[in-house]
Order: structure tokens, then sequence, then C-alpha cells
């Protein structure tokens, strides 16, 4: 059975096991840095999928990092910087679970939309947002290192999502802040 | 200097005097490793340490120690690319040097080609080359170009040439990337190492005489023909620079530029000749100051074609120059680089060469005349007898010449971008138009002169309405603006087809709201040539010899002046009609083939998301996003695009009868769209004397013609598309179709991408994921 938990910062294993999912199939390296400032400011945005029956039910088959910001201080905005499933649990529904929950997180806390840059020429990772209600807002030329053009997506989960961040009102406090 | 190197200057036994010439003595200098390896141990693993400046963007883009994808320092090389000497003469005899010098040039100008046209880095092509490497490095300390010490001119002169040709056009390329227009990355990318690209070298002479030398010392050697061909590509290449420099419209060098590279892509013997062990390599990226991951190093193709298409598109870019009227600056601007993206430098000179430093544009019309005469040339002509006051002619007309240069200048950017732009523009189209017709409004209610403005009436019986000349053009621009947004979705797949309906529907009512406002200029410029000729028919009438002089010295200056552009104006409103009601027409046949699938339950305008995270309203607005500031044309809320579809589907009862006549609706809206795009080729293919449109496409004939020749073969498609779903559906609707056949959006070959076919797939397998591309 699939079981789904949030990221334990202080397990370094787990750690290190996001990085080699991600980084296996990511065409773009992310550096330790980059891993870092996800996970450490926003554990509670990452999900980790075990396989209990596994030969390694500590370790991490699948896994989805996020974050949640204010946008121009005006929009909260939740981004999903990464994810991945290992490729033998692939087809199952894990990567769908995996979203759903860090959505439904950053939806509590929130989040007017949801965020996402992916290539062009993933389908796979396409239909997946795209069947969950994300919409491709628009095409980024030679977005990526290895020079293929990438769609940003969205989400949008409130209203001020449709609005322009020009035409809205600024926050009165740091939503940030309260967040984290 | 090479990082080792830096490392080993920190070596306090070797540079002693160094580190303490400011008079600190060492016995001052405190041990701290013990404390750093203190609080290194009470570090957690989690812990970042970094300088505050360093964000997210930084990370992404930084290196990392000892991670191979991420780490310059861990690229392994060969040792012959280690240890490559530049100074060495290679090869064992004359005829094997000269062979090598032709393959080291001939490999170098084919990266040229892999980084400009293919959009590849500049580490992993052009300074991929040791000798490029070399030869800057020593340059930069000297000051001034240094040569090789082979003691072989091939090498120390002619080598030397043609690499400082390449880095002299490289430099040339950085400086219109400088410039802003293209963006590093995207468009290009310029990874200079750190290197100085000559910036030390006053200008291109100096190089063109090497060249030049370096032709006459290969023309004493045997079977130097090729190398020659290569020293005037070069000598070619550097002189493009002219066009920016001079604003040199002379084509001779890029006429000269293709008959180099079409010489040379024939010689079959290039591109395999054997070059120096070493002498290309990713070397530059663990040697030099490397912000970016290690790359693989390209290896260039047969690629002299490449040129020809640079060539080719600068020189059609010097064309701009042709232009005898404003419409003509923007025909050229929306079509040059419409239907095929133009090569990089052409894109990147196209605004630099119409809108120059000097504030002038194309050298010969100040900012004003530019944006005047783009008004004169739409709707002020109608109004020229007044005067308008300078609050509406001068603050305003700076900011529309702003905004009219944000559209020029978005005609040049890549395909994404571009719709990006105008996604930009569309709110400074609009503020300007609050802006301007706050102003000629007021003054109108407030100006006694402004009584001498023309009202028309629209329809007969109505309250005449005044032109507001200003505003009427804004308006214009900026709903043309939000139609070319939508349409260049489709172009950029970024609609999904369950989508197809709203953003049709949408075009059709922005389209519907272009036609209004050109109808209603044109019947202002009608009114106005109608009232020439009235006063044609006073002097005739006219009894009084003085009056009747007046009169006809009025209508003379009218004529000689007036008349051609009013008539001119007239017909160029007129294909801009026709070309709203081809867009018209189109989209609602789009909206009618999407109503007709719906009723056959097949594709429905709703997201196909199962869960609740959203609703389609959020969807629908948040598609809308772009426009919601948008005052007029004002957005249609999701109620009436809800409301409006389920007119659009043909339902029982009477399915039948509905459905025949939702087919007949469509085929007749793209009948009429055949109709008027055949109309604007015929006109395109007549030129502008032809008496009927004005398209003003005499510099882009081939592009405005392959545009409109994809409209029309849309036309076609679609037409086909419709009856092949129709034979394939029948008229019986059936739930099991659903499990049949899915809807895809699908372009066809040498169609208009921005009218893309619902077309029906089968569903290959039970689950298939790609019904919806
Ligand atoms: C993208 C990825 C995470 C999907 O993981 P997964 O667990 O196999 O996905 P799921 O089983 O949850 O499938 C979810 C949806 O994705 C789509 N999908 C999954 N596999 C697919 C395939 N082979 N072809 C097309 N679509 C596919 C489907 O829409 C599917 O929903 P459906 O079953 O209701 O039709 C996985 O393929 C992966 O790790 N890829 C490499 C990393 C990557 O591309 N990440 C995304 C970067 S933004």
């Amino acid at each position: 059975m699939i079981i789904y938990k949030p990221l334990d910062l202080e397990n370094l294993s787990q750690f290190k096991q996001i990085k080699k999912l991600i980084d296996a199939d990511l065409s773009e390296p992310y550096s330790i840095y980059v891993y870092r400032y996800f996970l450490n400011r926003w554990p509670e945005l990452a999900y980790l999928a075990f396989d209990q029956d596994g030969n390694e039910p500590e370790i991490p088959i699948g896994c989805v990092v996020c974050k949640s910001e204010s946008h121009r201080g005006r929009r909260m905005r939740g981004y999903i910087g990464m994810l991945a499933v290992e490729s033998g649990y692939r087809g199952q529904g894990i990567a769908k679970t995996l979203v759903t929950k860090s959505i439904e997180k950053m939806a509590k806390d929130g989040c007017d939309e949801i965020m996402l840059e992916t290539e062009v020429e993933n389908q796979i990772a396409l239909n997946l947002y795209e069947n969950m209600g994300f919409i491709r807002m628009k095409r980024m030329f030679r977005y990526y290192l290895n020079e293929g053009d990438a769609y940003k997506l969205i989400l949008p989960l409130t209203e001020k999502s449709c609005i322009r961040t020009t035409f809205l009102q600024d926050f009165t406090f740091d939503p940030n802040l309260i967040i984290n | 200097m090479d990082l080792e190197g830096k490392l080993k200057n920190l070596d306090l036994e070797f540079n002693r005097d160094g580190l303490f010439q400011d008079g600190i003595m060492e016995e001052d200098l405190v041990d701290v490793t013990q404390f750093f390896d203190d609080s290194a141990s009470s570090l957690q693993t989690k812990t970042i340490i970094k300088e505050p400046n360093f964000n997210l963007f930084e990370g992404t883009h930084s290196l990392e120690v000892e991670n191979k994808k991420l780490d310059s320092t861990s690229i392994q090389l060969t040792p012959a690319e280690a240890n490559f000497e530049c100074n060495a003469l290679y090869g064992s005899d004359e005829k094997h040097q000269l062979s090598y010098v032709v393959g080291i040039l001939d490999r170098l100008v084919r990266s040229v080609v892999c980084w400009l046209n293919d959009y590849q880095t500049l580490p992993t092509t052009v300074l991929s080359c040791r000798y490029v490497e070399h030869l800057l490095l020593e340059s930069e300390k000297k000051g001034q170009l240094v040569f090789l010490h082979t003691g072989h001119p091939l090498f120390d002169q002619i080598l030397c040439s043609g690499i400082y040709g390449v880095c002299y056009f490289a430099r040339f390329v950085q400086r219109l990337l400088k410039a802003g227009v293209i963006f590093e990355e995207e468009d290009l990318n310029f990874n200079g190492m750190g290197l100085n690209f000559l910036s030390y070298v006053e200008d291109g002479n100096s190089i063109l005489s090497l060249l030049q030398e370096s032709i006459r010392i290969a023309s004493l050697c045997s079977d130097s023909e090729v190398l020659i061909h290569i020293l005037k590509l070069l000598i070619h290449l550097v002189s493009i620079e002219k066009c920016l420099d001079e604003f040199s419209t002379d084509v001779s060098h890029l006429n000269a530029l293709i008959e180099e590279a079409t010489y040379l892509s024939q010689q079959p013997q290039l591109s395999n000749l054997e070059i120096p062990a070493g002498s290309f390599s990713i070397g530059i990226q663990r040697r030099l100051s490397n912000q970016f991951p290690p790359k693989s190093l390209i290896i260039p193709p047969r690629n002299y074609e490449g040129f020809i298409v640079m060539a080719q598109d600068l020189k059609k870019v010097l064309q701009v120059d042709n232009a005898n009227t404003m419409m003509e600056i923007m025909q050229f601007a929306n079509f040059f680089n419409k239907f095929e993206q133009r090569h990089v430098l052409a894109r990147a000179l196209f605004p630099l060469f119409l809108i120059r430093d000097n504030r002038t544009i194309l050298g010969r019309y100040t900012l004003s005349e530019f944006t005047h005469g783009h008004l004169l040339e739409f709707s002020l002509m109608c109004t020229m007898e007044v005067d308008f006051p300078p609050e509406i002619t001068e603050q305003p007309l700076m900011e529309a010449a702003n905004v009219l240069f944000e559209w020029y200048q978005n005609t040049s950017q890549n395909t994404s971008r571009y719709r990006q732009g105008y996604n930009r523009q569309l709110l400074l189209w609009d503020s300007l138009q609050a802006q301007i017709e706050a102003m000629e409004v007021e003054w109108l209610s407030k100006d006694s002169d402004a009584a001498a403005i023309d009202y028309v009436e629209m329809k007969e019986g109505e309250e005449p309405t005044p032109l507001l000349p200003y505003t009427s053009w804004v308006y214009a621009m900026k709903v043309r603006a939000m139609i070319e947004f939508i349409l260049k979705g489709f172009d950029l797949q970024v609609y999904k087809p369950f989508e197809t309906y709203t953003m049709y529907w949408y075009t059709y009512y922005l389209a519907h709201q272009w036609e209004i406002c050109l109808k209603k200029v044109q019947k202002f410029v009608d009114s106005k040539i109608n009232a020439i000729h009235g006063l044609n028919k006073k002097v005739k009438k006219s009894k009084s010899g003085e009056k009747r002089e007046l009169l006809k010295a009025q209508y003379r200056f009218a004529m000689d002046n007036h008349m051609g552009q009013l008539q001119v104006n007239k017909r160029f409103l007129q294909y801009l009609i026709v070309e709203s009601s081809i867009f018209k027409s189109l989209s609602i046949a789009q909206v009618f083939q999407f109503g007709i699938l719906t009723s056959y339950g097949l594709i429905d305008n709703k997201s196909p998301a199962k869960n609740n995270f959203t609703t389609n309203e959020l969807l629908y607005n948040l598609r809308m996003k772009p426009f919601c500031s948008i005052g007029v044309p004002e957005l249609l809320p999701y109620e009436l695009m809800e409301s409006t579809f389920k007119e659009f589907v043909p339902d029982e009862p009477m399915f039948t009868i509905k459905l025949n006549k939702a087919m007949e609706c469509l085929h007749k809206e793209l009948n009429e769209s055949k109709l008027n795009v055949e109309h604007i080729l015929k006109c395109i293919q007549g030129g502008d004397n032809n008496g009927v449109l004005v398209t003003a496409t005499r510099l882009v004939k081939s592009e405005a013609t392959k545009f409109y020749e994809g409209v029309k073969t849309s036309i076609e498609t679609l037409e086909t598309n419709s009856k092949k779903i129709q034979s394939t559906l029948g008229s019986k609707r059936s739930p099991s179709l659903r499990e049949k056949y899915a809807v895809q959006l699908q372009f066809c070959e040498g169609g208009s991408s921005f009218f893309p076919v619902l077309s029906l797939t089968s569903h290959t397998s039970k689950k298939s994921h790609i019904n919806q591309k």
C-alpha cells in the first residue's frame, strides 16, 4: 500500500531521496540550495509517497515540493516546484494524490492560485495538471536549459487569481508571516 | 586567470610579499582554523549560509561543487585538449598545415550558425575553439590584437585574422543584445566567459584589413580557394554592422555573404576536414570564469545555409526603409515576422533600425510626425480643418508615441514574447484611451472651435456622433491588439479544445467591436469626400463671381491636398473592415462547429477537471484576466458566455433541423470568409492602385500573401473537416460516440495557426491520454 506523509525535515535520507527522484528526470539540474530553499521554508508543502509493502518502506518513491508566497504583495500564490514518481511506480495515481494533497494544503492556507511551469513536451505532466483544472496561461520561448519551450499553468482558487495584480489591493499584513 | 592559478597565488609561501605588502605583520594574524571547525561542527545539515542577495533565481543558476551536472571543474579533458598549445605549428607539411587552418576556420564559422540560428550557447560553439580563447585573452592583456607565433603565416596571419573576424562579429552581436530588444538566454546566449570581445579595437576597418591581407597571402598558396571564400565570408560578416552604424541600406555585403555561403555549402570536402586534436573542446568552461552548468560540445553540421537565412532576413528588415507611408511601415512590422520567426539578428535589428538613437524614425520622421502620420492615415484626415488644441495633440501624442513604439518593438519579438507583449500593451492602450478620450470629450463640450468638428449620423435619424479621431485610433489599435492576443494563443497551443468555444466566441465579439469602429471612421471619411464633391456642386450653382472663385479655390485645394489621402484612407479602412469580417466569420464558424460537436456529447465548454479546486467561472475569468480592467469593449460576463453557448448547441426537439441549420450557417460563414480572403489576396497581388482596397503590403507582399493564403487553406480545411465530421457522426446522437471519438485541435499543413481545426480522432485504446492535445 502507498502511504503519503509530509516531509520530515530532520530526516536526511528523505532529503537525499527527494533529490535523487527529481534529479533523475528533470532536465534542469538543481543545486542543493534550490532543494533547501523549498524544503527548509515550506516543509509542510512537501509530500512524500512511501510503499509500505516494498523493500524499503522508509524510502520515498514519489514526492511533490511546493512553496506559497505573496505575489507582488497582492495575491497568495502557491507554486509547485518539483514533482516526481519513481519509474516503477508510475501510472497508479501516485502523482495525482501527491499534487492533490499539496493543493489542498495550499488552498487551506489561503492561496488564491496555484502556479507551475512545465515543458511543452511533457505531455504526461500536462495531462496530469490539466485534468486537475490548470490552464495554460502563457508559453515561454526556450525556457529550460535543454532549450524546449515551456508553459506556465495556473489553477485559480479564488477570484483574486483572475484580476491583474495592478488592480488588486495591497495586503494590509504580510501573509508570508502568517502562513509560515 | 584560471581557478588553479588563483588558488596558487593564495599560498602564503608562494606570495608572501603580496599578502603582507600593506604592512600587516604576520604575527598580527590570528589562526581561525579552530574557530572555523567549531562553528562548522555545530551547523545543522539543513542550514544555509548565504549572501543576503542570493535568492532562488541565483540558486537555479548557480554551480555546485562535486555535483557532476553543475560543477564545471569536474569537466574531464583529454590530454590533447588540456595541453593544447596554440603557438605550435600543426601539420607536417604546407598542404597539411593549410588543411588544418581551413578545417579550424570552417568549423568555427559553422559554429557561429549553431550559436545564432540554433540557439546554442557561446561556450559550446564559438568559444569552444581554443584559438579564440587564447587570442582574446592574450589580446586583452596587451589591449591590442596579438598574433600567434608558430612561425608560419598560415597560422600567424591567416588563422588569426579569421578568428578576429568571428570575434568582431560576435562583438556586434553583443551590441545588438545589449540594446535590450532581444532577450539573453531566450533569444540568444552570450555567455562570454568573462572574455573581452575586442572592446579595444576601434572599428571594423582594422579587422577588414587583416582579412584582406590574409586573402592576399592565401592567394599565393596553391589550393587555397576554399580558404579565400571563408575569409571573404568573414569580411561580409564583419561588414554587417554598417546596417546599424550607418543605417546603411546597401545590401551588397549581404548579397556577397549569401554568395559565399552558397559556394561554401557546395564544397563537400568541408565539414570533414581534420583539425588539430584538442583545438575544439569544452575546456573553456573549466578554465574560465563560468556561471553556468557544464554543457556538452556542439559539433556543427554542414550548415552554411544558416548564413543565407541570416542575410536574407537582414535584407528584409532593411527594406522597411523603402516605406512611403505610415501604413506601409505598419504593415511591414505587422507581417515581416508573422508567419515565420525571423533570424534573431534581424529581429534585434528591426526596432533599432526603425526607431533610431537620435529619436527619429528611419532617420526621416520625428516622433510626433510619426505618430501624427499614423493618425492622419487613419482618422485624423477627416477633421483636418480643425486645429486641435495642444492639450490634446502634444502630451497625449507623446504618450501615444510610446505605446506605438511598444507595438512596433513587439512585432519583432520571438513568437511567445509576442503574445505577452500584447498582454502588456493592452493596459497601455487602455489607459491612453482613457486619457485622450477624456480630453477630446471635454474639449468638444467646452470649446467653441470644437463646434467646427464634424458630426455624422451613423444611422439615418440617429443623433449625429462626433468622430473623436484620437480616441478612435487608440481604440481601434487596442481592440486589434486584443484580437491578436487571443488568436496568437491558438498558435502557441495555449488553449485546450474545451476552451475553443470561449475564445472564438470572444474573438467574434471583439472583431465585431473593431468593425463598428472602422465603419464609423470610414463613414466620416465618406462624409468628408462627399463634402468635397459638394463643394464642386456649390461652385457650379454659385452665381456671384467672387464667391464662385473662392469656392473653386477651396475645392481645388481640397482636391489637391485631401482627396487623394481620403481615398487611400477609405480603402485602407475597407481592407481592415474586410479583415474584421474574416475574423468574425471564421470565429463564428468555429463556434458553430463546437456547438455541433457538443450536441453529440463529444466536447463541452467545461474543464475536464474532476475535482472541486476551481470552477468553470473562475477558469473563464482567469482566461479573460488580460481584459478584466478594460472599460470598452466591456468584459463579457461568464453567465453571458454560458447562456449564448446553449444557443449554439442543436438539441431536441427537432434536433436534425437545428443541426442542419447550424451546418448551413457554418458553411455560409466559411464561404463568405473565403471570398473575403480571396479579395484581399487579389488586392495584395494587384498593388494599392487597384482602386478597391489599400493593403499597404507592397514591401511585404510575399509575407502577407503567405499569411492570407494560410487563412484560405484553413477555411478550406475547416470546410472539409466539418463535412467529414458530419459524415462520420450522421444525424443520430448516441452516448457511445464519446467512447469512440475525441476532439483535438489540429493545425493543418500550410494553414493559419490562428485557426486550427476541431477534428475528430478515434480513441485507439480504452484509456487514451491524448484525447485533448
Ligand atoms: C509526471 C509524473 C510525476 C506522473 O506520475 P504518476 O504517478 O505516474 O502519475 P499518475 O499515475 O498520478 O497519473 C496522473 C495523471 O497523469 C497523466 N498521466 C500519467 N501517466 C501518463 C502517461 N503515460 N501518458 C499520458 N498521461 C499520463 C494522466 O492524466 C493521469 O491521470 P488519469 O490516470 O486520471 O488519466 C511521473 O511521470 C514522473 O515522475 N515524471 C518525471 C518527472 C516529471 O516530469 N515531473 C513533472 C515536472 S512538472
